[in-house]
């Protein structure tokens, strides 16, 4: 199998209901960047089914209108609705990819993902725009199993601020796996490459590692949004860890910018 | 006339007071109300570049305000307090659902909450199975989160509001920060001035609150703001000056020479934005009340009348005493975008409307307004009395024109032939004609003929060259009239006598150029009824003057000859050849001559030619025309050949008038041709005939062989024939003895 520069060989988008829309055409322009195969997954939540047809299920409207019955018939138009919807968009926007494909499946989200995912995939999951959709399923299960496997996780923002920029890693030291991923990817996207370094006092370090064609440095001295807030970054990449986790949720939300989470174990 | 006048209102224009300026700025409450300020004179282009360097200056300052660390940071803390309150909320609540084996779920249009087991939604076969308690005990546990989940729900919107109000502060506080700094500056400058402080506090309270929208979203995703967006938003701070005086002294003295509704009363112009017609205040333009404001406006009144709304608009602007720009696609209902009404500007101005006097009368019975807004009426002459003092007048009128039109200087005859021609002008040996463009064209003409002929100075020759060629220019039709009548196409005599037959002399005027063409006017006569037939007026070719000239003719013959008998005769009157209109009665003396011949059967000599009117007691009055009349039949005569008895019978009232061409008044010096002033009809009918007019003698009747014997005795002789028609063997026996 042949493995682009970041070894990755595959891009695994996962889909619900709920995902945004922006996130498919990211998941196109991302896998055509690291010149990869690109499959479409929505994950039809088996949750939102099994409650329909329980007897006092019901949901309130966040618009608006008070609570209402789930009725399994409206349930199931909807979700094959959610399903079409993405497939038709999908097709849309991945219409110049070589390498694609579509699946729907119908089970839990960490189901859906165990089963699919192998060595070498990258799993992209569009963050909602709204903290509560992000604290609910099934997007909460969903970025819990990405988290939870060995894969790399690209989460992608609602709505991306822009579509060019530097490349940014997010280290803590000159030897941060985020580093060399995020050096590929620059150089796949033909972008500046900045490191940001997180330590306070982390100058000196790079001082002696650095090398003459080394990366633009920068020091977030504990203030990584002021530190990002300048570069106007395309892509962040940040090692794989409960830190780099919270810093790719916060960093999706607040500066509607991709993450890119890796471990930095040899694919 | 402008010429005469703008002079004396200039220098009164320039010890007056220079007026206000007037800006245009933008209505922040009503932008369809352009409001109009008003600033010292002099002021307002300081005004405008204060206020476009403060926009250039806030285009820089504001997305730097909006870019600054410490903006990005305080906005960012309200975006993530706003997230972290609504992630919190509901994390807590996932995570308390979770405690009782609860998930929360994001459905299509909102949040649901539902048993699990293992992580995962219950299946409802298994749910079904479970024991009633728990079936209940997990039913009672959604209800219970349920109120906590519409809690949070409902609460949502209001952390939204209060994230939008603190976005919406912080901005303020921000763009007050950009802006006050600089605002200061122009506000500063323009403190004495209150009407315009107190805009530029509205242009500060705008901008405080809408810079924010102004600056474009660099780093969407942050919602945060960087470059300008566009330099449209800012444009609403600019200043429109409408009049600035620019340092002028006193007041404007403005000549409109295209009075369009626009050009007057100013207008407002549209721009096309996506195939629609947009508009602001700055497209607002001044008219010319606008810039003649505080001074003298000067338009020509028939080009005013002749623009569409121009003169009720200039009527109404000066009736309210102010200025308000009217759309005219408005009026037509062709405008059906959104437009403007801008703030009325005070008007004070003294409109000088310039016409002749046939305009002023018209529009003067027409329009009643006109005396309740022009009061004071000034008809000037066209002409001044001929002396020695008002002929240097106008010598040095003639100089200056040459003068301001940068012609040649003129030599003394030339000058003098200049005087002669104005004198001509005037139609009239005693007056000077005032009519500068016509004395400015010939000067002109006068003057390329000197630099054709590379002379220093316009001489009389140069003078006489540049008259003939005007004439030339403007002769085609003369001169194919006269051709026709020397090829005998038209038949016109010249020598010899003939009876009931005279020349008349007529003026034709086409296209400014006028000339005398010779008549020849018929006459037959026959016992009749009384009545002098005009042929012309009886095919309707004769004009009302001209048919009352004629009736005047019956009335002259009745009241001389027909005292003591009824009036028997029958004559018509004809202008042969004659295929147009006839008008006016200058040919009445002519006529009367060819009636009096007809009727006496006395030749009359066709070398002359005769003009004039004449009333009911033989009077022979003054007519127009006379010079081109006699140069008409003079050119006739000259072109056969001058036989030295060839001459023009005109009113002797008319001698005054004439200004005739100089190889005319030769021709008549030299005795080749003659002008003869006749001051009544005896007169010129003895010259005609050659022939005794006659008076009445004591025993009342007129002298034996005279005219007026024979033609008193035809008449009788007509009175006898119709009293005796009809009797056996009376009527053509009767005629043939009268004939005799």
């Amino acid at each position: 199998m042949t493995r682009a520069p970041l070894g990755f060989t595959r891009m695994v988008l996962g889909l619900h209901q709920s995902a945004p829309r922006r996130a498919t055409a990211l998941a196109v322009e991302f896998a055509a960047l690291f010149d990869i195969e690109l499959l479409g997954l929505f994950i039809e939540d088996l949750g939102l089914r099994h409650l329909s047809s329980i007897p006092f299920a019901r949901e309130i409207s966040s618009l608006g209108g008070g609570w209402r019955p789930i009725e399994p018939a409206r349930a199931t138009r909807e979700l094959d609705f959610a399903a079409g919807d993405a497939e038709r968009r999908f097709a849309e926007a991945a219409r110049g990819l070589g390498r694609r494909r579509f699946e729907v499946v119908r089970a839990g989200a960490a189901e859906a993902l165990a089963a699919i995912l192998r060595s070498g995939d990258l799993v992209m999951i569009g963050a909602p725009l709204a903290a509560a959709e992000r604290a609910a399923e099934p997007f909460a299960s969903l970025l819990e199993a990405a988290f939870g496997s060995s894969a790399a996780v690209m989460l992608a923002p609602a709505r991306p601020a822009r579509s060019a920029g530097p490349i940014v890693a997010i280290a803590s030291g000159p030897d941060d796996p985020s580093i060399a991923a995020a050096a590929a990817s620059a150089e796949a996207a033909g972008e500046e490459f900045v490191v940001v370094d997180l330590r306070a006092g982390a100058a000196e370090d790079w001082l002696a590692a650095r090398r003459a064609a080394g990366p633009r440095l920068a020091f977030a001295d504990d203030a990584l949004p002021q530190a990002l807030q300048a570069l106007r970054e395309r892509l962040a990449v940040v090692s794989r860890g409960a830190v780099g986790d919270r810093i790719a949720l916060t960093i999706v939300a607040t500066r509607s910018v991709p993450t890119l989470s890796v471990d930095g174990r040899e694919r | 006339m402008q010429e005469a006048v703008k002079p004396v209102l200039a220098e009164d224009a320039r010890s007056r007071p220079s007026p206000p300026d007037w800006v245009y700025v933008n209505s922040f409450a009503k932008p369809d109300r352009p409001i109009a300020v008003q600033l010292p004179s002099g002021r307002a282009p300081g005004f405008s570049e204060a206020m476009r360097k403060l926009i250039e200056d806030l285009k820089i300052a504001a997305p730097a305000a909006f870019q600054s660390e410490d903006y990005q940071t305080r906005r960012s803390a309200i975006d993530e307090a706003f997230q972290k309150k609504q992630f919190e909320a509901f994390s807590a609540l996932r995570e308390k659902a979770g405690e009782k084996a609860i998930l929360l779920l994001r459905t299509p249009v909102g949040f649901a909450l539902a048993p699990s087991q293992n992580g995962q939604v219950v299946p409802p076969d298994q749910f079904a199975a479970w024991p009633e308690p728990k079936r209940r005990q997990a039913r009672a546990d959604i209800e219970a989160l349920e109120a906590d989940l519409e809690r949070i729900v409902r609460q949502t919107p209001q952390w939204d509001k209060q994230r939008r109000d603190d976005v919406r502060a912080l901005n303020r506080e921000t763009a007050k920060f950009a802006v006050d700094h600089l605002i200061e500056e122009v506000a500063a400058a323009f403190a004495d001035l209150p009407r315009v402080a107190q805009h530029i506090d509205t242009v500060r309270a705008d901008l405080i609150e809408n810079v924010p929208m102004f600056v474009a979203r660099s780093d969407g995703g942050e919602g945060q703001t960087g470059e300008p967006a566009q330099e449209a938003p800012f444009d609403r701070y600019e200043v429109n000056v409408l009049i600035a005086q620019n340092g002028a002294a006193g007041a404007p003295l403005v000549e409109e020479l295209h009075p369009t509704l626009g050009n007057l009363i100013g207008r407002i112009d549209y721009v096309s934005s996506h195939g629609v017609l947009m508009t602001n205040f700055r497209l607002i333009k001044a008219g010319s009340l606008h810039r003649a404001g505080g001074g003298y406006l000067l338009i020509d009144a028939r080009s005013l009348l002749i623009e569409p709304y121009s003169w009720t608009a200039l009527k109404r602007a000066l009736r309210r005493g102010e200025v308000a720009i009217e759309d005219v696609g408005r009026f037509l209902g062709l405008t059906s975008t959104v437009s403007l009404e801008p703030d009325p500007i005070p008007l004070e101005v003294k409109v000088v409307l310039f016409g002749d006097r046939l305009l002023y009368f018209m529009l003067s019975a027409a329009d009643p307004d006109l005396d309740e807004h022009f009061k004071i009426l000034a008809d000037f002459e066209d002409d001044l009395p001929r002396s020695p003092q008002s002929e240097a007048i106008f010598a040095r009128l003639v100089g200056s024109i040459a003068r301001r039109d940068g012609l040649k200087a003129l030599d003394a005859p030339a000058t003098a032939r200049v005087i002669e021609h104005a004198a001509r002008l005037a139609a009239h040996s005693g007056k000077l004609s005032l009519r500068v463009n016509d004395l400015r064209e010939a000067l002109i003409e006068a003057d390329f003929c000197a630099r054709e002929a590379k002379r220093d100075l316009v001489t009389r020759a140069d003078v006489e060259r540049a008259l003939q060629a005007r004439v030339r220019r403007a002769s085609r039709l003369r001169d194919r009239m006269q051709e026709a009548i020397i090829e005998r196409v038209a038949l016109i005599a010249t020598e010899g006598a003939r009876v009931g037959q005279v020349n008349g002399l007529s003026v034709v005027e086409i296209g400014g150029f006028a000339f005398g063409r010779p008549t020849r006017i018929t006459c037959q006569t026959r016992p009749g009824g009384g009545k002098v037939v005009d042929i012309e007026r009886e095919v309707e070719l004769g004009g009302p003057i001209h048919s009352k000239g004629v009736l005047i003719l019956a009335g002259f013959l009745a009241g001389r000859y027909a005292l003591d008998t009824p009036m028997s005769l029958f004559a018509s009157l004809v202008f042969e050849q004659s295929y147009g209109g006839v008008e006016g009665d200058s040919a009445s003396s002519a006529e009367l001559y060819a009636l009096l011949s007809a009727l006496t059967e006395a030749p009359l000599r066709q070398d002359l030619a005769v003009t004039g009117s004449v009333n009911q007691h033989g009077d022979v009055q003054a007519i127009g025309g006379a010079n081109e009349k006699i140069e008409g039949f003079f050119d006739l005569c000259a072109a056969r050949g001058l036989t030295g008895t060839q001459g023009v019978l005109i009113p002797a009232a008319n001698v005054q008038h004439l200004m005739l061409r100089e190889d005319v008044v030769k021709a008549c010096a030299d005795g080749r041709f003659a002008v003869y002033p006749v001051a009544s009809i005896d007169d010129g009918i003895a010259l005609l005939t050659g022939l005794e007019a006659g008076q009445r003698q004591a025993d009342g009747a007129f002298p034996p062989g005279s005219v007026n014997r024979r033609a008193e005795d035809r008449l009788h002789a007509f009175a006898d024939i119709r009293r005796n028609f009809g009797k056996d063997g009376a009527g053509p026996a009767a005629n043939a003895e009268a004939k005799r």
